[in-house]
């Protein structure tokens, strides 16, 4: 029984906590609806905040427990609770909003979410009773993340003897705990390491995500275009079978979309709360995979040459990218501190000499990556939708700034990845044969952000829109 | 390449619709807003089969593990790829969590190479060093090699996976058999 239900008790404080950040950096109107419209986001929001104070306390010498992971959680809370109080009061709510009034007066947008709600609800009803009794079974979701995780459950520290001894080199010493760890806070409240009761809790992702989006993107996107949009997201294949193989991609593609969604709306006009919210995300995807590093890095400095172009001031933009540096930092001074290194020569990487010496590895990862993105019946044309969400605002005019930066950013992280395949020691065939269709999934995401952001934007420049207005600039 | 054809589909889509906007009257924005119909309507035609077909998978992959305990699912993946899964939860059952261990495993004639690394070997020792978590192993290397002399003595637990204790170059304690090729044993300087 515990091991069933005490897990969720942790999500549900990971919920809490996130939402306690939200309110504190002013992501959530204060009222209790907000926070019911929020939760999605929230349980993203405690998922990448808690796991990296954990992380931080973890390296300068604070135990991992469950009463550490209580005073973290309480901690965002009391940081919400203060903020509920000492703020100025939000603007007030609507009126009368539709779901108090008659469903027969009710807007086609209504009628699109509540059927957009019905048919994620019943579609996570299943996957959830199927991840009840699924089993670890992906390789490296046992060997690198649920080991680490396992080790973080039986041990209250990071035990030098499995995160940096030779012995254990090949599991990947460097990559980042944010998994791991939040692996680790749901074995611990099930009273051990049972991975049959772990995928059900990777399958919440799945209904935070697109509810994290919807609530994201309220203000700028009618429900009209989100409803079909995340639908489609919620059902291919790419995303929820990766979230049942509990493999870290997918989580971290979603911190980086909902990062690229946050410094999107501050592109079109946003406030600093909106930076805050992508520092937080971008530190979870990086703190997440090195991949999310990479992927933290494009969208911040795509951010930066599109806010420059424009005008805008890049200082809070700096802010927010101290702000992930920092939150990233302890983990890698551990890894710096106990000698570990990562596959990737990444310094050797920026030498000419190396990258022409490998030229040969190029074309093979342009073509595997290709060839992923547009497998339909894994990705079901996100990527090509987006391309032509963005076309349109380019040639329109219509948020071109917010095009321009998904883009950049597409493009910037899509090179990055070829980068990393052509200075890899790995042998290329089989390093694309086994990473390839999993390392993709931040671009899909990405260009999910784009597509929901855009097509949002487009559709009310076509109606003319009373929400038309901030998302346009030349 | 396939990702060329696609963009070129939805882009020739949303030309197609920026057209028909323009003969009905739409100019500038307007009528590239209308573009925004294209990922609507795919996302509506697409969305419910893909529901449908991802419940059916959902619904055969429950079926797959309905009745599988959490002891059994536990060690599924490791059963599947043929280790002894049943040793490895007696070794357990021997060393203490706070033990450490060795892990010798045997070598086969044709065993596959990659680089310095046994393919078999290295799939073996994952697993156990997973298995046996969290105690912790010691001078543990993937290979595909002879075992060097003294490797593993400062274990406090020598684990023999398809590996005769009697060829293990180093003097050892008392061997528990658990099967033929399946052991533990006491290292020469167990705590």
């Amino acid at each position: 029984m515990r091991a069933d239900l005490a897990p969720f008790g942790v999500d549900l404080l990971l919920a809490l906590a996130g939402l306690g950040i939200l309110v504190a950096v002013g992501c959530v109107p204060r009222r209790p609806s907000a926070l019911l419209a929020a939760l999605g986001l929230g349980y993203l929001t405690g998922a990448a905040v808690v796991p990296l104070a954990l992380i931080a306390m973890l390296v300068v010498g604070i135990p991992f427990t469950l009463e550490t992971f209580a005073a973290v959680v309480f901690a965002c809370v009391g940081l919400g609770a203060w903020r509920w109080r000492q703020a100025p009061s939000d603007p007030p709510p609507p009126a009368r909003p539709w779901w108090r009034r008659s469903p027969r007066s009710w807007p086609v947008d209504a009628w699109v979410a509540v059927a957009f709600a019905a048919l994620v609800a019943a579609f996570f009803a299943v996957g959830m009773s199927t991840a009840l009794t699924m089993p670890l079974s992906e390789w490296d979701a046992w060997s690198i993340w649920a080991r680490k995780a396992q080790m973080l459950t039986g041990h209250d520290t990071l035990v030098t003897g499995f995160f940096a001894s030779d012995s254990y080199v090949w599991i990947h010493q460097d990559y980042p705990l944010q998994v791991p760890i939040w692996e680790a806070l749901h074995f611990r409240a099930a009273g051990g390491f049972e991975t049959q009761a772990l995928l059900r809790h990777f399958w919440l992702f799945l209904p935070a995500f697109v509810w994290a989006v919807a609530f994201l993107l309220r203000e700028r996107v009618r429900p009209l275009v989100w409803g079909p949009l995340l639908l489609l997201a919620a059902a291919t294949p790419g995303i929820w079978e990766q979230l049942l193989s509990g493999y870290a991609d997918l989580p971290m593609a979603i911190f980086a979309m909902l990062g690229a969604i946050s410094l999107g709306l501050w592109l079109s006009g946003g406030s600093g709360r909106q930076l805050a919210l992508a520092a937080i995300m971008l530190a979870a995807a990086a703190g997440t995979k090195n991949e999310g590093l990479m992927a933290a890095v494009a969208l911040l400095a795509v951010a930066a040459a599109v806010a420059r172009s424009r005008g805008l001031s890049i200082r809070p933009l700096a802010l927010a990218a101290g702000a992930v540096a920092v939150a990233i930092l302890p983990w890698r001074i551990w890894t710096e501190a106990h000698g570990i290194e990562g596959d990737l020569p990444v310094l050797r990487g920026l030498d000419p000499v190396f990258l022409l010496d490998r030229l040969d590895r190029v074309w093979p990862a342009v073509e595997a990556i290709g060839q992923e993105v547009s497998d339909p019946g894994r990705w079901a044309y996100l990527l090509p939708l987006a391309v032509l969400a963005i076309a349109a605002s380019l040639a329109s005019g219509v948020a071109r700034r917010v095009a321009v930066f998904y883009l950049g950013s597409l493009a910037v992280a899509a090179a990055g990845l070829v980068w990393s395949y052509w200075i890899s020691p790995n042998p290329i065939d089989w390093h694309l044969a086994t990473s390839a269709n999993r390392v993709v999934s931040v671009l899909v995401l990405i260009g999910l952000a784009a597509l929901v952001h855009l097509s949002g934007a487009l559709l009310n420049a076509l109606t003319q829109h009373r929400l038309a207005s901030p998302a346009r600039d030349a | 390449m396939r990702l060329s054809g696609e963009l070129i589909g939805a882009l020739a889509a949303g030309a197609i619709v920026v057209a028909i906007a323009r003969q009905a009257g739409l100019a500038g924005g307007r009528a590239y807003g209308a573009v925004a119909i294209v990922p609507v309507v795919v996302a509506t035609v697409l969305a419910l089969p893909l529901l449908d077909a991802g419940r059916t998978d959902l619904e055969e992959l429950r079926a797959e593990n309905a009745g599988l305990t959490a002891a059994e699912a536990q060690v599924k993946s490791g059963g599947d790829a043929g280790f002894a899964v049943g040793f490895f939860g007696w070794a357990a059952e021997q060393i203490g969590e706070d033990e450490t261990f060795h892990l010798e495993i045997g070598r086969v004639p044709d065993e596959v190479q990659v680089g310095d690394v046994g393919v078999r070997q290295g799939a073996i020792l994952q697993w156990g060093m997973y298995q046996l978590a969290p105690r912790l192993a010691v001078e543990q290397s993937p290979k595909a090699r002879d075992v060097e002399p003294g490797e593993g003595r400062n274990a406090d637990w020598l684990v023999f996976y398809e590996y005769e204790p009697a060829d293990y170059p180093g003097p050892i304690g008392d061997v528990l058999e658990y099967a033929p090729g399946f052991a533990i044993a006491r290292s020469e300087h167990a705590r």
